[in-house]
């Protein structure tokens, strides 16, 4: 259940877990971001997004140990049903915006 | 994944974690470091280095603002920028608020970059020159007498300077004084007397013409040139042409060949000579101690410091090493006259040219003291503000809680309140780099005024302009300030209780900033009145000084005391014509109605010039010590050379023996004689008479009895200066057996009654001395009380007195505003609680009285608190005092009572306006 809409930049987080499948840890995500926006993403927003959305209960996470080749733990997160639901619903509050005034991009586009 | 030595990565992850802290975990700020440094190598192979360090940097600038940027869609650029605004019409709608804390601020911010300036110029600032670190001063030491130096003959210096491995390059010089002539008036000046390579070493280049050639250097050789210096040019109009004129310098015309570059002032910090002349025109000017009559190029005339630029490599070790063995080379040469001669190098001395090293300038505790001093007025003025901006802040709660309610985050609200912050402190900042610059003008125009109350012409070279450390200073001033007094309040206000403030019961019960006496605005009035009392202790403590200091008494009398200072070597007479002009001075001064008596002096008392000798009994023989070097005990002592009437014009008795005869002080006929005063005879041989013995001076024996002196007159011990307090030996030798050129010549009048008759009396000493000589430059004319009102020693401590009477009196100022605020605000908020207490019947005297109780309570624990630290401090200053205890009762009393009267009348203004409130006006606030 959601409380309150997604602001655009969390949208944004969990659509970039969502587009890597199942689990994603920060840097998947920044760099996930970062290829998608073509924007350079602060770091240290990411991790507070990451966080907050979890306190929301939109996302789960779970450490995974250091396997065979070296590195150190990570924390991989999880889209929960409710960031699904949060999600769908964000998307179609944008799509009923939209509806009619699409061509309106056209003309100031170019 | 190591990258190089940069510093960059560490501080971006330290960053990001030092920011993310509210959030997040132990575990989780581990996690994070791992994250960043593996995203940092996914970049590097994307980007490259050098892309992965401009990456890092944009992140790390831009961190600060995105972290607590708004979430929502607005880039975050505009946000700040809105903040910026924002805080702009803040506090332009509020321009009482702002007015006084960019005051209390400049005043704060002011006086710390004001003291930098000054501690940055005598301490910090390096001399102008190539590479200063490389030059080291050379000092000949006695290996055979402890602490025994003595300055370096041309002939050695030559020797040293081709002979050395040691060093780049040596220079000679000396400081000496030279009598510059301009139209009628002779002045006399500081003159350096030079080595050719003088600016050479340096390393510095003539901002015009030229400077010396080895030929202008040959002692006697005479030739007629001259440097001047940057400021001397500047004072004169900048004359364009200047160089190819000549000046008239000790009587002698003298052609400019150059002009030193700006702010050179040679081997010490601030003070620059006006003239620089070559060695080989050493005769034309004259030293403290007047001429020797010996050559420069005579290898005993030991007249010269040296100053040396070490090669590279050379540690100052291996430097000592180096001369030693050099010196042991120029014993052998001349052994006679460098016998047991060494040379030592030692770092330069920033505010002093000395024949033997320094142990530090003494500057160090002066400079932490006046540092430590402006550091509790910019603490006091934080203190002020953050208690003005808390108040403010309570007025705004219900601004700060609609944006709370409308989902402004409290970071955002923190950082606005923080852009108000620093826009007040850079406000404060801008002008209080007015009031530094300002201030250390002042403070460079009374140096200069002193000095020339000395008789002394010196270029000061104050450069009171910002320089880049001064800015650093003062932005870290800035920063402080807006820490200190910015966050506090802006951390409290950014969380507000979003219902009460909105529904604006802003009584007692809302429970911010108010509390018992313990309560944290009581605690800021507290420890702000504590640290004001401090400094009016301070302050107290340094006037009470300089008036014990104005009031000093010198043991002879002052009043009818006229003093003239003259220089016949100023306008290049020799030994001679000197003696004749000084003869004939004396008949004519003496003839003058009303001249009681008069006599010559060498030195005066609270003088510029002071000279001392090693007093030993004649007939005691030097012990050997365990270490083979000869030891003999003997009397550090005041000397100076003096006329017959000496006593007479100082108003002084001859105790026992008699004073000296007009032959003794005319010529040098006849045996030598001293008179001595009674703490050099306590001294010499306690207990007994000293009339008819004999005294020798200087620590060795001299072979031929030669030196032998007899004590014909014992005297009264006088002051001849504020410091050190207690009086010190003296010893008196007649003029005649004794030349020097410059002299001082004390009159006694019969009685001066008023000022007109002392005008009146040196309009007439003045006239008597043009007629004697026309030529000779009368360097200062003037009653014996003021020279000592203007003397140096007691400038220092009226300047200390001053400074710390400003410091203080800033103290009282923020203390006073302070205390006001508070309480007016404090009161405004108990409207209501006042006119419930009325409209239950308490009569307006009640009210009056329960909140002065209140605040008095306050003040008194601050005052307490004060008095206690005060003397801490006070102790801390107790060797800077002049004849005052640091727990001197009257300082203490007098800065409580004022402090305390300043609360009082602080308080009962709100207070008196609150307590005629009626109910009904109180209950209409609401």
């Amino acid at each position: 259940m959601t409380q309150a809409a997604l602001g655009q930049f969390e949208h944004q987080v969990l659509l970039s877990i969502l587009r890597r499948g199942s689990e994603s840890y920060s840097v998947e995500i920044v760099l996930e971001l970062e290829e998608h926006t073509r924007q350079e993403v602060a770091t240290a927003k990411v991790f507070v997004a990451l966080k907050r959305l979890k306190s929301k209960g939109l996302l789960e996470d779970r450490m995974v140990e250091p396997g065979e080749g070296g590195g150190h733990a990570r924390r991989y997160f999880r889209l929960t049903d409710d960031a699904l639901e949060a999600m769908r619903a964000s998307r179609q509050s944008y799509l009923n915006l939209w509806d009619g005034v699409e061509s309106h991009l056209d003309e100031s586009g170019t | 994944m190591k990258n190089s030595a940069s510093p960059l990565p560490g501080l971006y992850t330290w960053f990001i974690r030092l920011g993310l802290s509210p959030w997040l975990t132990a575990r989780e700020r581990a996690d994070l470091t791992a994250d960043v440094e593996e995203l940092r190598h996914a970049y590097r192979r994307t980007l490259g280095s050098r892309g992965l360090s401009r990456y890092t940097w944009r992140q790390l600038l831009q961190y600060p603002i995105r972290l607590t940027a708004n979430q929502g869609d607005r880039s975050t650029m505009d946000s700040v920028w809105q903040d910026c605004r924002y805080a702009a019409r803040m506090l332009i709608k509020n321009p009482g608020f702002t007015g006084i804390a960019v005051l209390v601020l400049a005043v704060g911010i002011g006086a710390n970059t004001a003291t930098f300036t000054l501690m940055n110029a005598l301490l910090l600032k390096p001399i102008v020159a190539e590479a200063p670190h490389e030059l080291v001063a050379l000092y000949s030491k006695n290996l055979k007498l402890p602490d025994s130096f003595r300055p370096i003959s041309y002939p050695n210096f030559e020797d040293i300077r081709e002979l050395n491995t040691t060093f780049s390059d040596v220079l000679a010089h000396d400081l000496r004084t030279a009598g510059l002539r301009e139209g009628d008036v002779t002045n006399r000046v500081f003159a350096e007397i030079v080595s050719h390579n003088y600016f050479d070493t340096f390393g510095v280049a003539p901002f015009r013409g030229r400077f010396f050639t080895p030929a202008e250097e040959v002692p006697d050789s005479n030739e007629p040139v001259v440097v001047v210096s940057y400021e001397f040019w500047r004072q004169r109009g900048e004359d364009p042409d200047l160089v190819g004129k000549s000046i008239n310098v000790g009587g002698q015309d003298l052609t400019v060949i150059g002009i030193t570059p700006r702010y050179f002032t040679g081997r010490i910090a601030i003070l620059s000579a006006s003239v620089y002349v070559p060695l080989g025109m050493e005769r034309l000017v004259s030293g403290f101690g007047g001429s020797t009559g010996s050559s420069l190029a005579e290898r005993n005339n030991h007249r010269l410091f040296l100053v040396g630029r070490l090669l590279p490599g050379v540690s100052m070790e291996d430097a000592d090493a180096r001369l030693a063995a050099l010196a042991s080379r120029m014993e052998e040469s001349f052994p006679e006259i460098n016998e047991s001669q060494t040379i030592i190098v030692g770092p330069l001395s920033r505010l002093g040219i000395s024949t033997e090293p320094s142990d530090g300038d003494g500057l160090g505790l002066v400079a932490a003291l006046m540092l430590g001093m402006t550091g509790i007025v910019l603490l006091i003025a934080c203190i002020n503000l953050a208690n003005m901006l808390l108040a403010r802040g309570a007025a705004r709660r219900r601004e700060f809680a609609v944006r709370a309610a409308i989902g402004g985050g409290r970071l955002r609200i923190l950082r606005q309140l923080l852009t108000e912050g620093l826009f007040l402190s850079l406000l404060g900042g801008a002008a209080g780099l007015v009031v530094a610059t300002w201030a250390n003008g002042l403070l460079a125009a009374s140096l200069g005024e002193v000095l020339s109350n000395l008789g002394f012409t010196m270029d000061i070279v104050l450069r009171t302009e910002p320089d880049l450390r001064v800015l650093l200073a003062t932005a870290g001033f800035c920063m402080l300030g807006t820490l200190a007094f910015g966050l506090g309040p802006a951390w409290q206000q950014s969380r507000p209780d979003v219902m009460a403030a909105i529904k604006e019961q802003t009584g007692d019960a809302s429970g911010q900033g108010r509390g018992g006496p313990l309560g944290r605005r009581n605690l800021l009035v507290v420890s702000q009145i504590a640290l004001s009392l401090v400094m009016l202790i301070s302050a107290g403590l340094f006037v009470r000084a300089s008036l014990k200091a104005a009031n000093i008494d010198p043991g002879f009398r002052l009043d009818n005391g006229i003093l003239v200072e003259v220089d016949t070597s100023l306008v290049g007479y020799d030994d001679a014509q000197s003696k004749d002009t000084y003869r004939r001075l004396s008949e004519r001064l003496q003839s003058i109605p009303g001249v009681q008596a008069m006599s010559v002096a060498a030195t005066v008392p609270f003088g510029a010039v002071s000279s001392g000798r090693d007093v030993r009994r004649a007939e005691d023989q030097p012990t050997t010590g365990g270490d083979g070097s000869e030891e003999i005990e003997t009397v550090r002592a005041r000397s100076n050379i003096i006329g017959a009437q000496y006593f007479e014009a100082l108003d002084l008795p001859v105790l026992r023996g008699r004073a000296f005869t007009a032959t003794e002080t005319a010529s040098d006929a006849g045996p030598k004689v001293a008179i001595i005063d009674e703490l050099l005879a306590e001294s010499l041989w306690p207990g007994q008479d000293p009339i008819g013995r004999f005294i020798g001076l200087g620590r060795v024996r001299d072979p031929e009895g030669g030196d032998e002196i007899e004590v014909v007159g014992l005297v009264p011990s006088i002051s001849e200066d504020i410091f050190p307090a207690e009086r010190r030996p003296h010893v008196y030798r007649p003029f005649g057996q004794n030349f020097q050129a410059a002299m001082n010549i004390h009159v006694r009048a019969d009685s001066i009654t008023d000022d007109d008759a002392r005008a009146a009396m040196l309009q007439t000493i003045r006239r008597e001395i043009r007629a004697v000589d026309g030529r000779l430059p009368i360097i200062s004319l003037r009653a014996l009380e003021d020279h000592i009102a203007e003397s140096a020693s007691l400038w220092l401590v009226r300047l200390g007195a001053t400074i710390f009477s400003i410091f203080g009196a800033l103290a009282l100022f923020l203390a006073v505003i302070g205390v006001y605020g508070v309480k007016a605000y404090a009161v405004a908020r108990r409207t209501r609680e006042i006119g419930i207490r009325k409209a239950l019947g308490a009569t307006t005297s009640d009210t009056l009285r329960l909140i002065l109780r209140e605040s008095m309570l306050v003040a008194a624990a601050g005052l307490g608190v004060g008095l206690v630290l005060g003397a801490g401090v006070a102790s801390l200053l107790a060797s800077l005092l002049y004849e005052v205890s640091p727990y001197d009762p009257v300082a203490f009393l007098a800065s409580t009572a004022v402090l305390a009267l300043a609360a009082f009348v602080a308080t009962y203004l709100p207070a008196q306006r609150a307590a005629s409130v009626t109910p009904v006006t109180a209950l209409r606030a609401d």
